[in-house]
């Protein structure tokens, strides 16, 4: 195995890494919050899990782009190719805007998550809202995503 | 058992809370009559669990109770909570004092709900038995008594006491980075020396009479709250403009001079203080809503006396500052 292929593997692994710890402190947050309102507010349980689910896409999209690179550098198959360092380093680079915005607005999304958990509890009709305000953080999880894909495929081996 | 998470607290606090009186509320309780007024209270679902529910006193008892209770379930620090409880450890420490000075009894005195138990304080100062307190505690008792023993003055036993609370309280906070009990606490010393002020002006006391009275933990110097003995009126307010809570204090002095009622001023700074209070409610990840439910709760039970006692001296009520 090379330097480049190794360097890859870990911006894959980062990708996976810091999008996934995102992700599960973001469902901590909203969790535990909801927990406290539906220990008071028992049917409000469906309304409050899908604010709960919010902060936890960035961790997919991380696991997402973290599977696209180990499939082009034959990690999956058994055949993992050569990569030169340019290329193991532009691997890495194209796993970084997921990494690090996947880890950042997973946890801002559940700030938002639980201010709309407790708008929700207060006024039970407002619950599209709040979903509506705490999904708007999910854009630039997207956008991010999107720049690592098509980075990821810009990438000749 | 203290929960570990601020969200959830709060989160179950955001629905609880809603159960809290509001103004609307009080004032149909006001305007109702005495039997009617404790049966609304039942209906609101206010004091359950009281041993006698048509006695006002036994559904507030319950009810500050159910919130205590409910508080030390919910809070992750109560080490911190414990400090907002200290107003009543300082009644029941100054009561058990001066009731020693004056050898009687300070049973029907004693207030429960503190962060320190009654038979606990009752030993303290009774027997001597200060090993459960805190050092700074068991040494102002220490203090007190030596003071009502020299000079048999209630108000320096009272001072002592007080002095003696902040200097705990900011023990307790000066390892622990939390900045809502910091900032409370410090305008509240704040308050309190500015209103020692006003008082000592009225008696026209000297600066060595006023110093012992005066809390630490404000962010108004000692020296300075002194030398406003002899300040004019008009400008005490603009000279003890100092701080987070400077124009809060300018604002209630400046009502005062135009009023000259201590009432006034006290329940401005009551207002100043509900209102910093109020600032924390939205804040889901500190203890903001939990410290604003207890005195909000607190805040509920004076308003419901003040009513009540309005309708036997049938006078016009005036509502204490309310949370809700």
């Amino acid at each position: 195995m090379t330097t480049g292929t190794i360097i890859a593997i870990i911006g894959a692994a980062l990708a996976a890494i810091l999008a996934g710890i995102g992700s599960a402190y973001g469902v901590r947050l909203t969790g535990q919050a909801a927990a406290g309102v539906v220990a008071e507010k028992p049917d409000l349980f469906g309304k409050l899990l899908v604010i709960e689910a919010l902060p936890g896409t960035q961790g997919i999209y991380g696991f997402l782009v973290a599977i696209i690179v180990m499939i082009q550098i034959g990690a999956l198959s058994g055949n993992i190719v050569p990569l030169t360092m340019e290329q193991g380093w532009a691997y890495f680079c194209a796993c970084m805007p997921i990494a690090i915005v996947g880890l950042l607005s997973a946890i801002y999304q559940a700030q938002t998550g639980v201010a709309a958990i407790l708008m929700t509890a207060k006024e039970p009709s407002a619950s599209a809202k709040g979903i509506t305000m705490a999904a708007l953080v999910e854009t630039y999880a997207i956008l991010a995503l999107l720049v690592s894909i098509l980075l990821v495929f810009g990438i000749k081996v | 058992m203290p929960q570990s998470s601020y969200p959830y607290a709060n989160g179950r606090l955001s629905v609880i809370a809603q159960k809290m009186l509001s103004s609307g509320f009080l004032g149909r309780l006001a305007e109702s009559g005495e039997a009617d007024a404790i049966k609304l209270l039942r209906d609101a679902g206010y004091g359950s669990g009281a041993k006698n529910p048509n006695d006002v006193e036994q559904l507030i008892a319950a009810e500050l109770s159910n919130t205590r209770e409910l508080i030390w379930e919910l809070t992750p620090e109560p080490e911190i909570i414990k400090l907002f409880l200290l107003r009543t450890d300082a009644h029941n420490l100054k009561t058990l004092l001066k009731a020693k000075l004056f050898d009687i009894p300070a049973d029907d005195m004693m207030a429960e709900g503190g962060a320190f138990s009654v038979a606990l304080l009752e030993k303290a100062v009774n027997e001597g038995e200060v090993s459960a307190l805190p050092k700074t505690f068991a040494k102002a008792i220490e203090e007190a008594e030596s003071v009502a023993a020299k000079s048999g003055d209630p108000g320096l036993v009272s001072a002592t006491v007080d002095r003696a609370v902040y200097a705990y309280i900011f023990l307790s906070l000066k390892k622990k980075r939390n900045a809502f009990a910091k900032r409370y606490f410090s305008t509240q010393a704040d308050f309190t020396n500015v209103q020692s002020l006003i008082r000592a002006r009225a008696l026209r006391w000297e600066a060595e009479k006023l110093s012992p009275m005066l809390v630490s933990g404000g962010e108004i110097s000692h020296e300075r709250i002194t030398e406003c003995l002899e300040v004019p009126a008009a400008q005490l307010g603009s000279e003890l403009n100092v701080g987070q809570s400077g124009p809060a204090i300018e604002k209630a002095l400046k009502e005062y001079s135009l009023t000259g009622n201590p009432g006034g001023l006290e329940r401005s700074m009551d207002r100043a203080l509900m209102e910093m209070v109020r600032e924390g409610k939205n804040d889901m990840f500190g203890m903001g809503p939990l410290v604003g439910y207890l005195l909000g709760r607190e805040a509920e039970a004076r308003a419901i006396r003040v009513i009540f006692a309005s309708k036997l001296a049938k006078s016009p009520v005036e509502l204490p500052e309310l949370y809700a």
